[in-house]
């Protein structure tokens, strides 16, 4: 069976995870996070959650629709088992990739986030930054005062942490940052998934007239005049949308979705279900009844980092 | 080969306009798989259905259905979505400008280069602009339709966006705080400042390697060409940093030296 720990992860889409259900955001990720001779016990937060108005794709009486894979020549629907992952041969046929051949690949699982190097945190620019976390210390205080340490001394001396960890199956470079109370971390691109700009043919740089460089230099200065409110970046479509639902809800245009009627798992169910298998997979259980389970689960990449939401839209 | 320009803007700084061609970044290096049926090796298709009686839905017959706090729903259809779409513009708008470090770090999320296109001088004078100044520039602009927000800088002699996530999105970080304890001892800072001094270094980029996707691609590349598993075997270690032996037995003498500090040598 294709193996639940393809999903697809983004900054945006995992999104859910750390949504702030009643009993707060859930780690990804708990381990400990070591420098010197010096374990710290923390937890690993994605640090993005879920907008507060999303869609699910519904029918026009309000039925949740869900994406069932199949197969033409049958025409029959498929569960996981019936789905593999293909490679394509130059006759046109698929070779199958077997989970157990990826697995032999995929690095052993850590517990432990070794901090080998700080380098000032400028070193590390935020073009490498692929997805962001919350370090947090242990809900049980074990190593609170080791964790204030570490961020309090970080932070004078602005500088970041670098180690590599696997999380769900693949190794990255995380880079931890301090705030001064609380560690950031960052997962990196690899230096080969960034391109430089000899890739996009940019012409080499050269000295602008002194006239035009004082021209922006004045510009900037004239923009940056007054205070900034980082929380002021939300997506203007956001109040349009909550302005079009409540209009529709004031003319009565709702409905009712059938209480009774067993809802899919949306993407977020799927996180939750995810950290719930690779729980019990810890403890050596075999996974409870599946059957609800959306056929994305399959997965058909091997690292579907990106959801499309992500890419250049 | 030369990458393709995903899109042609100006950047709009107070009157003065810099026309722009903007470029991925980022390259995808990951091995894409397709969905097969097992049984027979061909590639899957998807398709809707209800999910309480199982009959099939058209694509086009779907709505967005937003939930509202009262349990009700909302649907907007297609047109509906359409109308809330930004209006298109060519304009990458500065907002304000503030210095590199300024916003939060898990807001970043994905870099692209913008290239010249046409007034060179100009595009390096923003560049160079940036650059003395330490600062980013915030702005907006509308591509595909959709609003975007980003942090325009200078790197490496040219002009980088880095877009950026809306505020809303952003974890409320407040709970994951640690809680008050004791306070710090100036010799617990000065140990820890002596630590962290001796694991101190440049940041070598190139020396990481995504070792699994390399063994991945080459495993794939052995199927397509027709042969079999090439023998699984572990994973091929990363070649260890030069300095981590040294660097840990300078915190052990470290730790040694000033004593006394076993409950933090143990988890502490």
């Amino acid at each position: 069976m294709p193996r639940p720990a393809k999903q697809a992860r983004s900054r945006q889409s995992h999104a859910d995870e750390a949504s702030q259900a009643p009993s707060g955001p859930r780690p990804t990720w708990s381990g400990s996070l070591s420098f010197g001779l010096v374990t710290i016990p923390v937890e690993l937060y994605p640090a993005s959650r879920a907008p507060a108005l999303r869609a699910h794709s519904v029918t026009e009486d309000g039925v949740r629709v869900t994406r069932k894979y199949y197969c033409e020549r049958d025409d029959r629907d498929l569960e996981p088992e019936d789905l593999a992952r293909g490679v394509e041969l130059p006759n046109g046929k698929f070779a199958l990739v077997e989970d157990e051949e990826l697995e032999a690949l995929a690095p052993k699982k850590s517990r432990e986030i070794e901090l080998r190097l700080f380098t000032d945190r400028e070193e590390v620019h935020p073009a490498l930054f692929e997805r962001a976390y919350v370090l947090a210390p242990a809900r049980d205080n074990t190593g609170g005062k080791a964790y204030r340490l570490l961020a309090e001394v970080m932070h004078e001396r602005r500088c970041a942490g670098i180690a590599t960890f696997v999380l769900r199956e693949r190794e990255y470079i995380i880079a931890i940052f301090s705030d001064g109370q609380l560690l950031h971390g960052e997962t990196l691109r690899f230096a080969d998934e960034l391109r430089d700009p000899s890739a996009a043919a940019l012409p080499t740089p050269k000295p602008a007239q002194k006239t035009s460089v004082s021209k922006f230099t004045r510009a900037l200065e004239e923009t940056g005049k007054g205070r900034f409110d980082p929380t002021s970046l939300v997506d203007p479509a956001h109040e349009q949308l909550a302005k079009l639902l409540e209009a529709k809800r004031r003319k009565g245009e709702i409905v009712q979705p059938p209480e009774a009627a067993p809802t899919p798992p949306d993407e977020g169910a799927e996180v939750v279900d995810l950290m719930r298998l690779l729980k019990q997979s810890l403890q050596g259980q075999a996974p409870a009844d599946e059957s609800d389970a959306s056929p994305k689960k399959a997965g058909a990449k091997a690292r579907p980092r990106r959801k499309s939401a992500r890419r250049a839209s | 080969m030369a990458a393709r320009a995903l899109w042609k803007a100006v950047v709009k700084l107070g009157k003065l306009s810099v026309p722009v061609r903007m470029y991925s970044a980022v390259q995808d290096r990951d091995t894409h798989f397709h969905l097969v049926h097992v049984a027979d090796k061909v590639r899957v298709h998807e398709r809707l259905r209800r999910a309480d009686d199982g009959e099939l839905v058209e694509r086009e017959q779907t709505h967005s259905g937003y939930t509202l706090e009262t349990g009700e729903m909302v649907l907007l259809d297609r047109d509906e979505l359409r109308s809330l779409a930004p209006k298109p513009s060519r304009d990458i708008s500065v907002l304000h400008s503030v210095p590199m470090g300024r916003l939060p770090l898990s807001a970043y999320l994905r870099p692209y280069w913008l290239g010249p296109d046409g007034d060179e001088d100009a595009y390096f004078a923003l560049a160079q602009a940036l650059e003395a100044a330490g600062r980013a520039a915030i702005s907006e602009w509308v591509m595909r339709g959709k609003h975007h927000y980003g942090a325009l800088c200078a790197r490496d002699g040219f002009l980088m966006l880095i877009e950026l996530s809306s505020a809303d999105q952003w974890l409320d970080v407040r709970g994951l705080k640690p809680s008050e304890g004791t306070k710090l001892e100036a010799r617990e800072k000065q140990m820890a400042e002596q630590l962290i001094a001796g694991l101190a270094g440049a940041f070598e980029h190139e020396r990481f390697h995504d070792a699994y996707r390399e063994q991945v691609a080459a495993l794939v590349e052995a199927k397509a060409r027709g042969r079999k598993l090439p023998g699984a075997r572990a994973p091929a270690r990363r070649p260890k940093e030069r300095s981590l032996q040294d660097a840990l037995d300078a915190s052990l003498r470290a730790l040694k030296k000033s004593g006394s500090h076993d409950k933090e040598r143990k988890s502490a």
